[in-house]
């Protein structure tokens, strides 16, 4: 922590913050149309559509129960996995400090849904024809792109450049 | 390598908690597009004329004639005179006097 000066701590916040609040403005969009409409199926594109469901689960709904303890412990797994990144952030520079910081962002807007609505929505379908993609939100888009970029930095690292960072 | 195998695994692994994609039932089932989709439906032509309009038969005359003739007769004035006469033909010495009002009650009355 020591090792990161306050304009490098500012400027993370600042992007994480911005994921957070983007996520946040669709969501809470959404939201309000849900409740004038009692539902959200909007047509966009052939391919795209906006539906609102509500995930209780993990990835592909994975583990959605009723069961209140399931969905605690769920919570609470997340929130380490999100404690771990924010160390791993600390400890992390340059390019894969900055896919831990999307990574963040989105965790934390799914976060947020999880302890305030007690589920996430979701919105975004993307399909082809009948084949529809798994419903998402905004903060999966900044998770998946943080992933692919982390993914990426660690593939085409060296290995001495990768022991300096770590 | 093993040290990157491991890492990109973990990082799979918690992306898998971290993400919140719809369930498989809503998201790959047809179910919710069973709803008509008014954005689908086809746009219709514009209404034109067809190519041989011209040699189509014209409407007869005297179908028309007969409607009108119908029309006429449901006029509720014409009704109301030949209430008026029916009630004076039947009840000949009490309703020369009376005005069409009183007539009109009366029937209204007996019916």
């Amino acid at each position: 922590m020591l090792k990161m000066n306050l304009k490098k701590i500012l400027l993370n916040f600042i992007i994480v913050m911005a994921i957070f609040l983007t996520d946040r403005i669709f969501k809470v969009y959404i939201l309000k149309m849900a409740q004038m409409e009692n539902t959200v199926d909007i047509y966009l594109t052939e391919y795209l559509n906006l539906y609102l469901i509500w995930n209780q689960g993990i990835a592909f709904g994975v583990l959605s129960f009723n069961d209140g303890l399931i969905y605690n412990i769920i919570t609470l797994i997340i929130s380490v996995i999100t404690i771990v990144i924010l160390v791993m952030i600390v400890k992390n520079k340059g390019f894969k400090r900055y896919s831990l910081l999307f990574i963040l962002g989105g965790s934390l807007g799914n976060l947020f849904d999880r302890i305030y609505y007690s589920a996430v929505p979701d919105f975004i379908d993307l399909h082809y024809n009948s084949f529809h993609w798994f419903v998402f939100n905004v903060a999966d888009i900044f998770i998946t792109f943080g992933v692919i970029c982390l993914i990426f930095a660690e593939i085409f690292y060296k290995d001495n450049e990768y022991e300096k960072k770590i | 390598m093993k040290k990157k195998f491991k890492f990109i695994l973990i990082i799979s692994i918690s992306a898998i908690f971290l993400y919140s994609c719809g369930s498989v039932k809503d998201g790959l089932t047809d179910n919710k597009r069973t709803n008509a989709d008014e954005f689908l439906v086809e746009k219709k032509n514009p209404l034109v004329k067809p190519p041989k309009f011209s040699e189509l038969p014209k409407p007869e005359s005297s179908t028309l004639k007969g409607l009108s003739e119908e029309l006429t007769v449901v006029n509720i004035e014409d009704q109301l005179k030949k209430e008026i006469s029916l009630n004076k033909n039947s009840k000949n010495d009490q309703t020369v006097n009376k005005s069409i009002e009183e007539s009109i009650l009366e029937k209204i009355n007996t019916n």
